[in-house]
């Protein structure tokens, strides 16, 4: 074989390690990464992910409304099914973390073969519970989520412990959680490669499947290859035997180590032999033989069609199973708030994958995984914990992040006067009223003028509430100073819908203006000093 | 005593400094101004500059007062704790303007300032207000330090002697570790307070302010100027928002006074603003009971107030 074929194969590997680091850094800077290089960064990232991809398809296939970014969802398909599975490659963090610890695993890594059929179950698993609505338990075996959730919920928490910033607690149950997922997929990867790609990633199994029948991928030409073995020796995903001369399209990961490593060239990227010639009638079937269980085109053709059928039954039957369903009516328990661009409790718990990256890029670190109060459906989907503060009103941080549709990207100016809960004031238990001195923390955060001061019966100004306008950000809610029970507070709905616009004319005169002064014109300013 | 010597001598290097400064600064209305400080024996109690720009209106007062080295010493470090409360631009003038703040900064670095720090416990999302402000960028571009205020580790429990009600608090750390503290509020109507200015821009050094409201929000915002008085405390009072403060509405009103005002009587400052407001000072009750802590003086009328415009 050619000198430049041997040149090309380590080149390639170089390149594909190199984007690999980059898309792996740029993820992590997605969770760590504040201010606007962060946002953008993280929308530029979390956009090219599979998993949240294919449920931004999903959902406006179930009729969503608002569901932007397909079009690199549609991209990262068709390519993979032109020209394979790259993606795994380069593009999935969680792929590349993997190849990280298997360094590390070192000498002691022997790959291990796949087990027959449990990628199969897994996608079953995953595409059924999607269609249940179920996406943040499906998301469990998801890549990314997997990914996120170690970031926003083990590695961002202790950065900003370093970096001295408040972080508002969380469950340890479910840091050990995220923690534990991430080791047990990085402990398989020392121990033997890319074993989660090849037997659990639902988004592995897929592009499996579309690599086998992409016209353009990785092959081995059984008539270049010698059985020289290196190829097996360098394999992290147990798809390459050279012995028998064998490549498993559906289980490779395009790590390139074997092009790297081959000497003859047999193993080369680029179009299938010609159907003419026995080169082909001989490379053509056992080529595409497996090492574990191969996939003719009936099996494939028969698994698309059972699965569609399930997947349509599920998705018929989901809005009736109660056990999934958020628990936004519970009694006495006021609903929970979800971030602006979900629509509803009910809508986001279905489209969530509690990726947690919106977490992360929340500023003000209002948004928390809800453990049940978004149904089981809505597992780790966060909702807005008014405790810790209040929803920026010129802030859009987790709607531009969010990667699974889950978020409509609304407009900053829709976002202002998109109503996500509403408050209820309590007269009794306000200062004014009961202790008689000066308050107004409500009003004086309220940025709409849904909560404003007024001078009543107390002879002090006293609050007021319109709630035709109020957006239910918790600003009030949070700024309320008394405790435990607040004097404002703000439940979610059961529907986001549009407030009102603030009328003209709201704040011609200052709350404090003793009763002569209403009306009046505010001192205008004039050359002389008013002292 | 003054000889006839001195007097003309003094009088020729007044002339030779106006005219110079005249030359400088362009023609201007420099002598029709209340007689200088440099003249008198003793620094007005208050200084009010209108016209200009933000900076010139602060080169002015500074000059007045003496000079920023007759606050800030060479070496020493200096803290400096403008309004960033609001993440809102600087046309709303919720915040301190960001090119006082950024002309203090370079002030204070050439009277020899070893550093110049500057923070504010925000109330809306402290990073987003930092940068809304426009005050964290002008502020490093001038030479300062831009310290978050948005963490509960910066803020150390101490007692507060004399206060009433607020008897102890968290406090942000560099007020306890500055040599020079400079407060630069902007004045403003106040929904809570009634009006914002000095001393109730002084709520944004400490950790919990929900504790203000509870105890009492007038007697706590008197008390909390207790723990370290200011050294300076200068007042942007360029564009004020006479409705719709603290935060600030785009139906809010304004009066564009173009006027700073410093002194370092926090009491006498938030009485002369009340008026800029076209309120009393008696209208608010939090300077009637830092009065009677001993912390200045609300009747301006016995102050000597320097009233200057450029």
């Amino acid at each position: 074989m050619s000198r430049s074929r041997n040149f090309a194969g380590p080149i390639a590997r170089a390149a594909r390690i190199a984007a690999a680091a980059l898309a792996l850094a740029g993820a992590t800077l997605s969770f760590l990464l504040g201010g606007e290089l962060g946002d953008t960064l993280s929308r530029a990232i979390s956009s090219w992910q599979l998993f949240p991809a294919a449920a931004r398809i999903a959902a406006l296939a179930l009729g969503g409304a608002g569901i932007s970014g397909l079009a690199t969802g549609a991209t990262l398909l068709a390519a993979s099914a032109l020209f394979g599975r790259w993606y795994c490659a380069a593009l999935c963090p969680l792929g590349s973390l993997q190849d990280a610890a298997s360094l590390l695993g070192g000498a002691r890594r022997r790959a291990r073969g796949p087990l027959r059929g449990l990628r199969a179950a897994s996608l079953a698993a995953v595409l059924g519970l999607a269609a249940l609505g179920a996406l943040g338990l499906a998301s469990w075996l998801d890549p990314w989520s997997l990914f996120g959730r170690f970031l926003a919920y083990d590695i961002q928490p202790l950065l900003r412990l370093a970096l001295r910033a408040d972080t508002p607690a969380l469950r340890p149950e479910l840091v050990a959680a995220a923690g534990l997922a991430m080791s047990l997929v990085l402990l398989a990867s020392a121990l033997s490669g890319r074993w989660f790609c090849g037997n659990l990633c639902p988004v592995g199994a897929v592009l499996g499947i579309l690599n086998r029948f992409a016209p353009l991928r990785l092959r081995l030409d059984e008539g270049a290859c010698v059985s020289c073995g290196r190829c097996s020796s360098v394999c992290r995903a147990t798809c390459v035997d050279g012995a028998r001369k064998r490549l498993d399209p559906t289980r490779c990961v395009y790590c390139l180590a074997c092009l790297a490593a081959c000497p003859t060239g047999a193993v080369r990227y680029g179009r299938g032999p010609r159907a003419s010639g026995h080169a082909a009638a001989r490379a053509g079937p056992r080529e595409a033989g497996p090492l574990a269980a191969p996939l003719s085109r009936r099996g494939f053709v028969s698994l698309l069609a059972g699965g569609s059928l399930a997947l349509g039954a599920a998705a018929l039957s989901r809005r009736s199973l109660s056990l999934l369903a958020p628990r936004i009516e519970g009694g006495g328990v006021p609903r929970p708030v979800t971030p602006p661009g979900s629509g509803s409790a009910a809508l986001f718990a279905e489209r969530c994958t509690a990726c947690g990256l919106c977490v992360s890029r929340c500023p003000a670190k209002i948004l928390r995984p809800s453990l049940g109060r978004l149904g089981l459906a809505g597992f780790l989907a966060p909702r807005l914990d008014y405790s810790v503060s209040y929803c920026q009103y010129d802030c859009v941080a987790c709607l531009e992040a969010c990667p699974s549709g889950a978020l409509e990207r609304l407009a900053l100016g829709r976002k202002r006067l998109t109503k996500i809960g509403d408050a209820t004031l309590i007269r009794e238990r306000c200062v004014v009223i009961k202790n008689r001195t000066k308050c107004g923390a409500c009003a004086e955060h309220c940025p709409t003028g849904a909560v404003r001061m007024i001078v009543g019966e107390s002879r002090l100004p006293e609050p007021v509430f319109d709630g035709a306008i109020c957006i239910g950000c918790g600003a009030c809610h949070h700024a309320c100073p008394v405790e435990p029970d607040k004097a404002i507070s703000v439940a979610g709905l059961a529907e986001h819908r549009l407030a009102e616009k603030p009328e003209a004319g709201l704040f011609d005169t200052p709350a404090h203006a003793p009763p002569g002064l209403k009306g009046e014109e505010p001192t205008e300013a004039s050359e002389a000093f008013p002292f | 005593m003054l000889t006839r010597r001195d007097f003309l001598t003094r009088c020729a290097s007044f002339g030779a400094a106006a005219l110079l400064l005249s030359i400088k600064r362009g023609a201007g209305p420099l002598l029709a101004q209340v007689p200088s400080a440099a003249q008198g024996s003793k620094a007005p109690d208050i200084v009010a500059v209108k016209g200009g720009s933000q900076a010139a209106r602060l080169d002015r007062a500074l000059r007045e007062l003496g000079g920023i080295g007759a606050f800030v010493r060479k070496g020493q470090t200096v803290v400096i704790k403008p309004n960033i409360g609001w993440s809102q631009g600087p046309e709303v003038a919720a915040n301190t303007d960001p090119e006082l703040v950024a002309r203090l900064v370079e002030h204070c670095l050439e009277a020899g300032a070893s550093k110049v720090w500057v923070f504010d416990h925000s109330c809306d999302n402290g990073p987003s207000s930092y940068r809304a402000s426009k005050i964290e960028g002008y502020a490093k571009a001038a030479g300062a330090v831009v310290v978050p205020g948005e963490s509960s580790s910066y803020y150390q429990e101490v007692p507060v002697p004399g206060a009433r009600s607020l008897k102890k608090t968290r406090v942000h750390e560099l007020i306890l570790a500055a040599d020079a503290f400079i407060n630069v509020p902007v004045l403003k109507d106040h929904s809570g307070a009634g009006m914002t200015c000095a001393m109730k821009n002084l709520m944004g050094i400490v950790w919990d302010r929900s504790e203000f409201h509870r105890l009492g929000l007038d007697q706590c915002i008197a008390d909390a100027c207790l723990f370290r008085k200011p050294t300076l405390s200068i007042v942007d009072a360029g564009r004020v928002m006479l409705s719709g403060g603290p935060r600030g509405y785009p139906g809010s009103r304004y009066g564009e006074q173009r006027m700073l005002i410093a002194s370092t009587d926090i009491v006498a400052l938030d009485a002369v603003s009340a008026r800029t407001l076209g309120r009393a000072p008696s209208d608010f009750e939090y300077i009637a009971k830092a009065e009677e802590r001993g912390l200045g003086t609300s009747d301006t009328s016995r102050l000597a107030i320097s009233r200057l415009t450029i």
